[in-house]
């Protein structure tokens, strides 16, 4: 049998690229050794938090799962940022893990058109450069028009336990052994990183009466808006590293596979082992450690901010000077992951390989990090597989749009050296890409493209008319002479005293609704302000430069001609963001674009 | 670094550098009429906005009620002018510091310093060019704008370069906690202090606007207006400083009719010496207006010299002058020392400068007056701020900066960080989020 789409593994990528391609009509195989692994979370039992909640309401907006999955098994959840102003305020909730797997199990065995397929993929299958399926381990063919990578750390991956290794692409799960060689011999630049997970501890080995306990917001947040049944049923807990766990640390850095200079791959400066803290921060007697439920049930719990590449019995040493984890039991050990990730820059910002047509890749294969970022990318290259294999041209989203954007041009445009996570500095445009406006700014994207339905665009007008209609009665109602919106931007003011003193609104807001027209009338100059510059930038952004041979266009300077040459941006403004072109070379490319438009205009109307 | 947007409203000195007969500053954009009148005094009182193309109109530019000078506007419509966009050109007589007052005004009132090439590259992109020019043009604006950047570079000193790369780090500091604490909000990144670093890098943004007026005259000229009563000796000053004769000098007052400008260099300052005419009392001017007159030309001055005749008694005029004249930029002259004086130094409460044109005696002490008060200590100093894309950056920082101090955190971040985009202009320093993430995480231990 043909597939449209072939998606190659089953994680947060892969579970937003087969229901995105499958929901779009495509005919989509889903390849994956184990289909108990679909949805796991190999690392933290949590989805959110700042700059990857914000990525979260974007596919909520544009028809991905990951919010609904995320909302339907939470225990936990809170507001991170409240208080620092709108830009940044983020989600984040804590999951019950077996829960979240199960639930993305049954969303993709239920989703109409998704064949799950038992197996490893040992190579692409390409014929005179022509991509047309995959070949498996066990040497069958399978064929396709477009094929989606989600693979995760899984190429040629190594797991460290301190200075012992073994080829693996998690825990206890065989690597991808062969597909590197295959992504070579198509022409692609692999790069090696790293990355690492903190320890498991047996629950009932923990004395939680000696943690600090961090409660679940009332009432939780939720991406979707629809909430499960077990929501706030669990707190969080902190505890800290002590003195002996310094001293312990530096008397045995020598153990370390990192520090050792084992490891070649670079890791992320944002998930530093807790060897690094010690080391780099040496004048901090303690560092915080989250305590993470995996669940209501499991026995488990996750030690964020422990990551570590020291061998397992020092782990257990380590463990023990924590607050409350005294009579501690290691259940999982801390490791470390090498694996192999495409070098981004060979992507088009669409996720589609520039050397293989048809050949899509996202997630950590990519050189990211974090299921958010995982998922965005997969729902991408799913849409554009999806469109690829129908013939239909492909789609983005721009950095200027949103999140998700700013993370595809981040890849593309400048490549990494490092697991790219997803920061609210890296977004230019924060105050615009709020997690609360995602659905107005996306989901008219998501509805051309057919994963969202009229219905959906119908209540996003009807909920916009609402809050409009709110922010104009703000702005032209008085109490005692003043304006209700002045009285808003008065510091720490908010919404509900207003209404208070002025009534409530004559439409019934949902507490959503409420929380939007507090932030557009309290920050409208700074929304107003960041709008005029978006719009300034504008122009340059949607400048089209696909079909340009950039050699035809005069005075380029020769280090921007190459990069160019190199980087192909689709438009004038990711030009402009590339290394080593200059202003005069945007010039030059501006007036080159200008001046044959203008030509071509001529020879028409001839 | 971003491009400049076409669709704003631009304003350039238009012509050559240096003192010509006549300076242009021209203005292109959709609020070019606007800008106009907001500057442009029309001796017709015709409303500026409203005439039609192909117009001259006399008038003046006024500057908060005084006139700086008189000028003649020219109008342009789109799409028949250079840039095929609303044009005014605005003609003055031609002496710097006149061109950059004209200048600066266009840009307090709502237009944007053109980036180099700007008009050149509208006039391009709205087709008013041919091909065949296009390329010619295209190598121009290229030209121009990399030897702006050397020349940019270049006119960094070390000194300067120095400064602002601290000014640069210290905000990057304030921005990469403020950062942290967001993107990292439970672990225990402490609460960013800005508002005492912050004030501390606009304490050295001032120190370096402060010296470009400093390094603008050093570099453009000052004004310089000879104030004082008629017949105080202003004339034959101006003879003694230029080294030959210039106006007519007599014995008669109010023999220098209107004003007369003199270009000099004075201890390698270049300077326009602006000869006024006599502030005296008569019949149909009050005495009111005569002082009036001579504060709207001291303002108007980078430096003004007052003339007090030691020979004659001082006069309630000359003591409302001394008391009115803004102290730092005013020098007192005792002038006519070589004759026999009716008053002293304890008669007025400034200090003097004792003056003979006739003898030269203190002309000397004088000119070193003069350019200590025009460049001052900061002459000695490579903190040199003179060019005008420097000086709208940092004054644009420093906005943002202000900004950042009263908002809450995620937009003071965002404030700071757009201040640190404005001083990448000057700098180069442009890679913000990269710096940024650096200083996060070797300040802040952060992350799982």
């Amino acid at each position: 049998m043909r597939y449209d789409v072939i998606v190659v593994g089953g994680g947060h990528a892969g579970i937003e690229a087969a229901q995105a391609a499958a929901k779009l009509g495509a005919a989509v195989a889903l390849l994956i050794p184990n289909p108990d692994k679909i949805g796991l979370m190999p690392c933290n039992p949590a989805i959110g938090g700042p700059g990857k909640s914000q990525l979260v309401f974007e596919l909520q907006a544009l028809g991905g799962v990951m919010g609904q999955l995320a909302d339907q098994t939470a225990i936990h959840a809170r507001t991170l940022n409240a208080s620092k102003g709108p830009a940044v305020q983020s989600l984040r909730v804590q999951n019950e893990r077996d829960g979240y797997a199960t639930a993305a199990r049954q969303l993709i065995e239920n989703t109409t058109g998704i064949d799950i397929i038992r197996a490893e993929v040992a190579s692409l299958l390409v014929k005179d450069g022509q991509l047309n399926g995959v070949i498996l381990s066990d040497g069958r063919e399978l064929h396709g028009s477009s094929v989606v990578l989600c693979t995760g750390t899984f190429l040629s991956g190594v797991v460290w336990y301190g200075k012992q290794k073994r080829p693996a692409g998690r825990q206890g799960e065989a690597p991808a052994r062969f597909l590197s060689g295959s992504l070579r011999s198509s022409g692609h630049k692999l790069l090696r990183f790293k990355t690492g997970t903190p320890p498991r501890i047996r629950a009932d080995s923990v004395n939680f009466s000696q943690l600090e306990e961090v409660p679940s917001d009332d009432p939780p947040g939720s991406f979707s808006g629809r909430l499960g049944r077990k929501m706030s049923s669990s707190p969080t807990w902190l505890t800290h590293t002590t003195v002996n766990t310094h001293e312990l640390i530096t008397a045995n850095l020598h153990e370390s596979a990192m520090y050792g200079g084992e490891i070649e791959g670079r890791g992320p400066r944002y998930c530093p082992s807790i060897e690094d803290k010690v080391v780099r921060f040496a004048d901090k007697d303690r560092h915080l450690l989250f305590v993470e439920p995996d669940g209501l049930e499991t026995s488990e719990v996750y030690l964020q901010g422990f990551s570590s590449s020291l061998p397992p019995y020092l782990q257990d040493e380590m463990i023990r000077t924590l607050p409350g984890f005294e009579q501690a039991v290691i259940q999982r050990y801390a490791y470390a992951v090498e694996y192999d990730t495409i070098d981004p820059t060979q992507l088009d910002i669409t996720m589609m390989s520039k050397r293989l047509p048809g050949l899509f890749s996202a997630g950590q294969i990519n050189g990211t990090s974090g299921y958010e970022e995982a998922a965005a990318q997969g729902l991408i290259a799913g849409v554009n597989a999806a469109r690829f294999a129908n013939s239909g041209s492909l789609v983005s989203i721009r950095r200027d749009q949103g999140y998700i954007g700013v993370m595809l041009d981040d890849l593309v445009r400048w490549g990494i050296d490092e697991p790219y996570r997803m920061l609210t500095s890296r977004n230019e445009n924060r105050l615009l890409h709020r997690q609360d406006n995602a659905a107005e700014r996306l989901m008219p994207l998501g509805h051309a493209w057919g994963l969202m339905g009229s219905k959906d665009i119908e209540r996003l007008q009807q909920s916009q008319l609402r809050i409009s209609a709110e922010v104009e009665r703000l702005n032209s109602t008085r109490h005692e002479g003043v304006l209700a919106s002045k009285l808003l931007c008065r510091p720490a003011a908010n919404y509900q005293q207003v209404i208070e003193k002025i009534g409530a609104a004559p439409l019934s807001l949902t507490p959503e609704e409420k929380k939007k027209v507090e932030i557009l009338v309290k920050y409208a100059a700074y929304i107003e302000r960041s709008c005029k510059e978006l719009q300034a930038r504008q122009e340059y952004e949607e400048l089209e430069l696909r079909s340009i041979d950039f050699s035809a266009v005069a005075s380029l300077s020769n280090e921007g001609l190459e990069m160019l040459q190199r980087q192909r941006p689709a438009t004038l403004g990711a030009a402009q963001r590339l290394r080593g072109v200059r202003d005069s070379d945007i010039t030059a490319l501006l007036v080159y674009v200008k001046t044959r438009n203008v030509s071509r205009e001529t020879t028409t109307k001839h | 670094m971003a491009l400049p947007p076409l669709n704003d409203t631009i304003a350039a000195i238009a012509t050559a550098p240096g003192v010509g007969a006549v300076g242009i500053v021209r203005l292109s954009g959709p609020d070019s009429y606007d800008v106009a009148g907001r500057i442009f005094l029309p001796k017709r009182r015709q409303h500026i906005n409203q005439l039609p193309a192909g117009r001259v109109v006399y008038g003046s530019i006024q500057k908060e009620n005084a006139i700086i000078d008189e000028a003649l506007l020219l109008t342009f419509r789109a799409p028949h002018s250079y840039t095929a966009q609303d044009v005014i050109e605005l003609q003055t007589h031609g002496g710097p510091a006149v061109l950059r007052t004209v200048l600066e005004l266009c840009i307090n009132k709502g237009a944007r310093l053109a980036k180099p090439g700007e008009f050149t590259l509208r006039a391009y992109l709205s087709g008013r060019l041919d091909l065949v020019q296009a390329e010619s043009v295209l190598e121009l604006v290229n030209a121009q704008s990399d030897s702006a950047r050397r020349s940019a570079a270049l006119g960094l000193s070390k000194a300067l370069s120095k400064e602002l790369d601290l000014i640069q780090s210290d905000i990057t500091a304030v921005y990469g906690n403020i950062q942290a604490a967001l993107d990292y909000p439970d672990e225990g990144v402490p609460a960013a202090q800005f508002s005492e670093p912050l004030n501390r890098v606009l304490k050295r943004i001032d120190g370096l606007l402060h010296t470009t007026k400093a390094g603008t005259i050093a570099k453009r000229g000052a004004r310089l207006a000879l104030i004082g009563r008629p017949n105080a000796g202003k004339s034959s000053l101006l003879n003694a400083l230029l080294g030959y004769r210039r106006s007519i000098v007599s014995d008669i007052p109010g023999t220098t009719r209107d004003y007369l400008e003199a270009p000099l260099s004075i201890e390698g300052v270049p300077v326009t010496a602006i000869d006024t005419a006599g502030i005296r009392d008569t019949d149909d001017l009050i005495e009111a207006s005569g002082v009036t007159a001579a504060k709207d030309i001291a303002e108007n001055a980078d430096l003004s010299l007052l003339l007090l005749d030691k020979s004659l008694a001082l006069k309630r005029e000359d003591q409302e002058l001394i008391s009115t004249l803004e102290l730092g930029r005013t020098l007192f002259i005792a002038s006519k020392s070589d004759l026999a004086p009716v008053w002293t130094k304890d008669d007025v409460p400034v200090e003097l400068i004792h003056v003979s044109a006739k003898t030269g005696a203190g002309l000397t002490l004088l000119k070193e007056k003069i350019r200590e008060r025009l460049i001052g200590d900061v002459s000695q100093s490579e903190l040199w701020i003179s060019n005008e894309r420097h000086i709208q950056a940092l004054s644009l920082s420093k906005e943002h900066l202000e900004r950042a101090l009263t908002a809450p955190d995620d937009l003071a971040a965002l404030d700071l960080e757009e201040a640190l985009r404005t001083l990448a202009e000057i700098t180069g320093r442009g890679e913000i989020a990269e710096e940024t993430l650096e200083h996060i995480f070797s300040n802040f231990c952060v992350g799982k």
